[in-house]
């Protein structure tokens, strides 16, 4: 995310992807940031 | 005579009723007998005019197909109503070969056989996707163990120095000045040789989204099956040739290796993945581009490149 400081745009979101999944904290923190994360399963489920 | 013969038979058997006529492997009929893109081009300037028969020219061999069909030079010019690339199947139709592998596995499966049917029929044979992978890839009678020179063998006349080009790239060098030093040739003529293996679709060149600078550029393998092979057979072929040390080799070191490879595909069906959900409910946004981007860090001296 730091690194996206570099992007001069107002409004940005984060899509992550993990093979093993996401932790409890980040899960929290995705459901009032604009982050959206998604797991292998996602991929081929949904 | 032959080409005539069955042609004039088909337009006498089908009459009036709509009726295909389907020719495989089209570049080796071609090479056993050249007349047939000429004798093709009469029928298609006289007889089939007022005939309802669809013909199909189907062949494997890209260059063949681009450069002696589809090419201007070729007498079959002009006469093309259609041309389809047969693409690979994406990850979500690969998995569809494996239905009894984990997530994880059916990567691995998409992974090694870049979605193509033959490959994915041949490993999904085995019930073990290891076993499958050991049989076919390291294994010196294994389907696909010579399969990626075989290919190129078939589109290009000296592929000795295209394969050293594919192994520099699938070993990280993504630069041109790295990969003439890996296979120690000038820039030049490593730049021509990667046209070429551009324009069959096993490379490209990928830029920071939104740089179209030629400099910036870095080469990448397209062709997922190229990549495997070219990243892990070729320097494990002292123990390929030996079975009772792949076994051993595999297991231990070959195989932990897959997870870092891995990561590269799962960009790439994580990229796939964001153009089957653009446009749905799942996405607040609507993705216009999508891609890598880089550029040399301006608060840090050592200008380190930062990849997204």
């Amino acid at each position: 995310m730091r690194k996206s400081e570099l992007l001069n745009y107002k409004e940005k979101y984060y899509i992550m992807f993990s093979k093993k999944g996401f932790t409890p904290d980040l899960i929290e923190y995705a459901k009032i940031n604009k982050v959206i994360l998604i797991t292998l399963e996602d991929i081929y489920t949904n | 005579m032959i080409g005539r013969k069955l042609f004039d038979y088909f337009i006498e058997e089908s009459g009036d009723d709509k009726t295909v006529l389907f020719i495989d492997e089209f570049p080796y009929l071609a090479a056993c007998y050249p007349p047939i893109s000429s004798i093709i081009q009469k029928y298609c300037d006289n007889k089939f005019l007022n005939t309802n028969i669809t013909l199909i020219l189907c062949g494997s061999s890209m260059s063949f197909m681009e450069n002696q069909v589809l090419g201007y030079k070729s007498p079959l010019y002009g006469r093309i109503d259609m041309q389809i690339k047969v693409e690979p199947f994406d990850y979500l139709g690969s998995s569809e070969f494996f239905p009894s592998l984990n997530y994880e596995d059916r990567l691995l499966a998409f992974g090694c056989t870049g979605g193509i049917p033959l490959y994915m029929n041949k490993l999904a044979k085995y019930n073990d996707i290891n076993e499958g992978i050991k049989s076919l890839f390291f294994n010196p009678n294994g389907f696909l163990y010579e399969e990626p020179s075989l290919l190129l063998k078939e589109e290009l006349r000296t592929p000795n120095l295209y394969e050293s080009i594919i192994e520099a790239i699938a070993l990280g060098n993504a630069r041109l000045n790295e990969i003439s030093n890996y296979v120690k040739e000038v820039p030049t003529k490593v730049s021509k040789y990667i046209s070429s293996l551009i324009t069959l679709k096993i490379l490209y060149k990928e830029n920071p989204i939104g740089n179209k600078s030629p400099k910036k550029g870095i080469y990448k393998i397209e062709d997922k099956m190229f990549k495997f092979y070219y990243s892990f057979v070729p320097k494990n072929n002292l123990y390929i040739i030996r079975p009772s040390l792949i076994d051993k080799v595999y297991d231990q070191e070959i195989k932990s290796k897959f997870n870092k490879y891995l990561g590269f595909i799962f960009e790439e069906v994580s990229k796939q993945y964001c153009m089957h959900i653009n446009g749905t409910p799942k996405l607040p946004f609507i993705l216009k581009k999508l891609g890598k981007w880089w550029v040399n860090n301006p608060k840090e001296k050592d200008k380190k490149k930062l990849m997204f």
